[in-house]
């Protein structure tokens, strides 16, 4: 899909059109689930907070200005939406807490079984806070800035600034 | 340099995560009907919400009723109270309001 193309369908969508939107969003589907995974690596958490967002894309489509790429809006909605997941499963940790180290395995499994190798990295990864692993991917993967971060997760600058600070910090430890 | 090796080792363990992921892309069909199940649910939890807004509001409504006939000290306490309780949940759903995305 062209810049011009994806213009477009945005237009389409902002004026009701449901079919231009799913079309938009089936575009980035793979992109976004791929983002969601590193962050999650839960399939079953990963497709939960994929409907969400698409929801409130589908919602806040009308505060799309453009001013960044489709795809780095829809990542600040998925970004957000499994920020305020970790919360509240942080309230119901004891309960969610065997389920979460259950679908994490099950991927272990998955990855193992196709004769890949499990990286000790992803495993420290994991066991960041979500605060901390969210920028730190978008910052190391994905290459935005920290301010981009911050206006992708609506903290202060400082704030992305330490949070990656402290999960590098935590795996440097981890590998040392 | 020991900063470029770890990012660079960082970077690749994420690059080979990613390459561990395979994903189901689902059909315009079935993303249509996700839409229009979210959609339904979203108005369903919007109904409640409004459901618990009137219930909510008539039992206040009702205790500043009783406030202002029996008991005028307690109503002007409670005006004293609410006010500031009301700038402060304002603010706060604004805030959860404009959470959305500023991009």
């Amino acid at each position: 899909m062209e810049q011009t193309e994806e213009t477009l369908w945005i237009k389409r969508a902002k004026q009701g059109d449901d079919a231009a939107f799913t079309a938009l969003y089936r575009h980035h589907y793979s992109f976004l689930y791929r983002y969601l995974m590193k962050l999650t690596l839960q399939q079953e958490l990963t497709e939960e907070i994929m409907q969400e967002t698409m929801l409130k894309a589908y919602m806040k489509l009308s505060s799309f200005r453009g001013d960044s790429l489709f795809s780095t809006w829809l990542m600040s909605i998925a970004s957000r939406q499994f920020l305020d997941h970790q919360k509240k499963r942080k309230r119901e940790q004891t309960r969610e807490g065997k389920a979460n180290q259950e679908a994490i395995r099950r991927f272990k499994w998955d990855v193992q079984q196709k004769g890949h190798t499990w990286h000790d990295m992803w495993d420290a990864l994991n066991e960041l806070k979500a605060q901390e692993r969210a920028p730190i991917l978008l910052h190391y993967y994905y290459g935005f800035t920290y301010p981009e971060i911050a206006s992708m997760l609506g903290v202060r600058e400082g704030t992305v600034k330490s949070r990656v600070h402290h999960g590098i910090k935590k795996i440097r430890k981890e590998w040392d | 340099m020991k900063e470029d090796r770890f990012t660079d080792r960082l970077k690749e363990g994420l690059q080979e995560l990613d390459e561990q992921i395979e994903v189901e892309k689902p059909s315009e069909q079935a993303l249509m009907l996700m839409l229009k199940q979210a959609k339904a649910k979203e108005k369903k939890r919007f109904k409640q919400e409004v459901l618990a807004y009137i219930i909510v509001s008539l039992t206040i409504m009702t205790l500043f009723a009783a406030a202002i006939t029996h008991l005028p000290i307690i109503f002007i306490l409670l005006q004293v109270v609410s006010v500031p309780l009301c700038v402060v949940v304002g603010i706060k759903e604004y805030q959860h309001i404009k959470g959305g995305s500023s991009l």
